[in-house]
């Protein structure tokens, strides 16, 4: 398994653990609240630090198993592996995007805006993940 | 789905012949990963030309006796 197909696994699944995290916490609170529970800072900086460590933590410790390929570039494969992932992953974002927008048209609320918005971001980059690992696997 | 392409490789018996190359040493020659020419040997990439051709220089052959048309992935 080469170094960004074991990066995009570890980095798929903490982003899939803190954007749970951050999400269920966002939705309890409008449950308590009884309407979208406007941004927390304090709960995106939370998952933002939890998901720093942990892939500062866990790419440290691929990087000492197997330390030439993580300083090693990345090859032709490489690089069309990551780039037709990213460009799915881009159609991802852009359809939670637009969701969120018409979703704003209809019923004018910010706070769901911006909600669907954090969303459509951790979704499309789980998204890139998870091609990253198919394209790897499967061929393209 | 991912397709594979339909190209039919000799990498992994030229390999084999030509001394027992190790992948990591073919990779190394090429300026690829050694988990690039596995997939290249399994048919699951196909490389650029430029590999090709360097692949084909390492074993001092033609590119056409280390890569072929799968004629029967067009059906």
């Amino acid at each position: 398994m080469s170094f960004h197909e074991k990066s995009a696994w570890i980095m798929g699944l903490l982003l899939s653990l803190t954007g749970y995290w951050y999400l269920s916490r966002v939705w309890a609170l409008s449950d308590a609240l009884g309407e979208t529970a406007p941004p927390v800072i304090g709960l995106i900086a939370g998952a933002t630090i939890m998901l720093i460590v942990g892939a500062v933590i866990s790419h440290i410790i691929i990087g000492v198993i197997n330390p030439d390929e993580a300083s090693g570039d990345e090859d032709e494969r490489d690089k069309q592996v990551l780039r037709r992932a990213g460009n799915i992953a881009g159609y991802v974002l852009g359809f939670g995007i637009f969701a969120g927008l018409w979703s704003y048209y209809f019923q004018r609320d910010g706070n769901l805006l911006f909600h669907i918005a954090v969303a459509s971001l951790i979704a499309s980059q789980v998204a890139e993940y998870a091609l990253t690992i198919l394209f790897y696997r499967r061929g393209m | 789905m991912a397709k594979r392409p339909p190209i039919l490789n000799r990498v992994k018996a030229l390999r084999e012949a030509h001394d027992g190359m190790s992948q990591a040493a073919l990779a190394k020659e090429i300026g690829v990963t050694r988990q690039t020419v596995i997939a290249i040997e399994q048919g699951r990439y196909s490389p650029s030309l430029e590999s090709a051709f360097r692949i084909a220089r390492v074993f001092g052959v033609g590119l056409d006796d280390v890569f072929q048309w799968d004629e029967t992935a067009e059906a």
